[in-house]
């Protein structure tokens, strides 16, 4: 049996030393100049922020709810901070699961090819059908490999809303600034997972299954010659068009997993721009003079986020849990939050109404509504983060909570193994966490495929087995 | 926000070294130090940084390495790459430069197709000569995952440069000198 075991520390090993050896003699240029090293990162720092800003938002539609017959405080209480939380998760989600292409044929992989070679790419991501009762309309620029800056524009009654956020992958820290308002909040994600997420975002464009993609049709699409696809990837349902000519994404356009039977609710991702010239001052971290700063702690996101998180999604949705959950189907989050056709007041009676169980009546009137909201927002960021994160702590997750509603306390809705874990951590629709050895999972769990959140079924090695099964121990 | 300059005259040389040699191109090398600095001038909490030596090749070989993976990822159709030198050619004999600079872009290459925390993790222990206890603190993992980080990233480049695996001594196999076997 052909065993290899590690070398020991300072074992020598002729490759490394070979390795080495290369390095070391390889030839440098000199030094980059202290001073105009020195006057480069001084004007990075000192950028001029908000002319970017504006540059980019001219450039992104502005998106207006119906107008309320009036607009009293109690409501811009509900909906600013909610606004602000909404536009934290969906630009949350955007990093925590930036949509899949695809690969299914030679066309698809030329399309690949090209959104990997791309260093920085823009995009307009709309929440409902453009022109419809939209609530959110938001720009992403990504620049590889660790930042994104998101815009949106909205309009609640008479005030408005721009919001510019920026992520830092690089140091995990968000900041989300309200223009008007001048309010910043800067959100620290340490523990946010690095390994499969999308670190290097673009790629993470790349990875849907080729055989959840179908090639439908060639069609014209805003004059364009497109090859149209059905994607098809579990909560992930939706079509894309490509350009037949450059062979690069035009439009995708997604079911909301949240909301699958709106028409409305889609996520349409289009005006795809590659490879377009930022200035570094779009990524910039700090915040501009004259800001109102809140601190909003999203680090080391534990589990009990997470089932608080998913107490809140029922709450919000009103629907039964749906037949998958990932970190995809918090792109329908905002949706949940806000639901597109809603007036403001009618939203905000919607809210009171399902959140009273679980902040009682005092934390949700009066005064006291703005920080409410404010902590969902973290709760549901910090539930998503650990979701996100499953991907590299647990080796096995199962989602069995589908179709499951209220009340039904005793049925499981999820579960995953820690690694190094020798138990399985179940989340009950009670929302409490148990501790369930292999050999005591429920049912729901044997007869389920475990996977990765976002990712393919895992080993079968990791996986539990059906003690009554053919494959059982 | 740390003093800039001297974190420049204090570790300039280092962080230049590390961009220089994982980014053959000198501009790309050149942005790589700027962003490396950058990054570490906007960091939330610098009183917190313990070994800012560290911390800074730690960043610029991440840097470096997204570069490196943006480029290797522009291959259309990357070459072939040659395999490993099958004799004990040492660095200076006649034509080692050469050599030397397609192992280099052999191992550049390589680099690219690991995961990237396993690419890190190789870098810093074996070209930034940390031990694993400073791997693990700058990845953030424990010391035992950065020796195996290390020593998977170790293995899969064996693999790739020299598919033979007898071509490399070790201590723990004296006898198996590089071609000797073939």
């Amino acid at each position: 049996m052909n065993v290899q075991r590690p070398p020991q520390p300072d074992q020598p090993d002729e490759l490394l030393e070979t390795i080495a050896d290369a390095f070391e003699q390889a030839e440098l240029p000199p030094r980059p100049d202290d001073a105009e090293t020195l006057q480069t990162l001084e004007s990075q720092l000192n950028g001029d922020h908000t002319a970017a800003t504006r540059l980019v938002l001219s450039a992104s539609p502005a998106t207006d709810l119906p107008p309320a017959s009036h607009s009293p405080r109690w409501i811009m209480r509900t909906l600013a901070p909610l606004a602000a939380a909404a536009a934290v998760l969906l630009a949350l989600t955007v990093v925590l699961w930036a949509p899949s292409g695809f690969d299914s044929n030679a066309v698809f992989a030329q399309a690949v090819r090209q959104v990997r070679a791309a260093q920085t790419m823009a995009f307009t991501m709309t929440m409902g059908v453009p022109n419809q009762d939209a609530p959110m309309s938001m720009r992403a620029t990504i620049k590889n490999p660790a930042s994104m800056r998101v815009e949106a524009e909205m309009k609640v009654n008479d005030e408005s809303f721009a919001m510019v956020q920026i992520f830092d992958y690089e140091t995990q820290q968000m900041i989300t600034l309200l223009e008007q308002q001048k309010l910043a909040q800067k959100i620290d994600m340490a523990g946010l997972p690095r390994g499969d997420n999308p670190r290097d975002m673009i790629s993470e464009f790349t990875k849907l299954d080729p055989e959840e993609v179908e090639y439908l049709r060639d069609e014209p699409f805003n004059g364009v010659d497109a090859h149209v696809y059905a994607i098809d990837a579990g909560a992930i349902k939706g079509r894309a068009w490509i350009d037949a000519d450059t062979n690069l994404p035009l439009r995708w356009e997604l079911g909301n997993p949240t909301l699958p039977d709106d028409p409305n609710a889609k996520i349409v991702m289009d005006n795809f721009r590659w490879d377009v010239a930022v200035d570094d001052a779009m990524f910039d971290m700090t915040i501009p003079d004259g800001y109102q700063v809140r601190e909003m702690d999203m680090s080391n996101a534990q589990p009990e986020d997470f089932a608080m998180m998913l107490r809140l999604y029922a709450a919000l949705s009103e629907q039964p849990f749906p037949t998958e959950f990932g970190p995809e189907t918090l792109t329908g989050l905002p949706t949940v939050m806000m639901r597109p056709g809603m007036t403001p007041e009618e939203n905000h009676q919607r809210l009171v109404k399902v959140l009273t169980p679980i902040y009682g009546e005092e934390a949700l009137t009066g005064e006291a509504i703005g920080p409410t909201m404010e902590q969902l927002g973290v709760t549901m960021g910090r539930g998503a983060i650990f979701l996100a994160g499953l991907a590299e702590t647990a080796e096995d997750w199962r989602w069995v909570g589908g179709g499951a509603t209220a009340g039904d306390s005793d049925v499981p809705l999820c579960g995953w193994k820690p690694k190094d874990g020798e138990t399985y951590r179940v989340v009950y629709n009670d929302f409490t966490i148990r501790e369930v050895a292999p050999d005591a999972l429920p049912e729901a769990f044997l007869q389920s495929e475990g996977h990765r959140p976002g990712q393919g079924v895992v080993d079968d090695q990791t996986a539990p087995t059906n003690p009554g099964s053919e494959q059982g121990p | 926000m740390p003093d800039a300059q001297a974190l420049i005259e204090q570790h300039g040389d280092a962080v230049w070294r590390t961009a220089a040699r994982l980014l053959p191109n000198p501009d790309d090398a050149r942005d790589c130090y700027q962003d490396t600095f950058l990054a570490a001038l906007k960091l939330p909490d610098p009183a917190a940084v313990r070994n800012w030596s560290a911390l800074l090749r730690k960043i610029a070989t991440r840097r470096a390495m997204d570069r490196l993976r943006l480029k290797y990822r522009r291959k259309e159709s990357p070459a072939q790459l040659d395999t490993f030198p099958a004799s004990d050619r040492r660095l200076d004999a006649p034509g080692a430069r050469l050599e030397a600079m397609e192992l280099r872009e052999q191992v550049r290459d390589a680099l690219c197709e690991l995961p990237e925390r396993q690419a890190e993790a190789f870098w810093l222990r074996h070209m930034e000569q940390m031990t694993h206890e400073q791997v693990a603190e700058q990845l953030e993992t424990t010391s035992a995952n950065a020796r195996q980080l290390v020593h998977r990233a170790t293995e899969a480049l064996r693999r790739k440069l020299c598919p033979e695996p007898s071509r490399h001594k070790t201590a723990d196999n004296p006898q198996a000198l590089t071609g000797e076997q073939r």
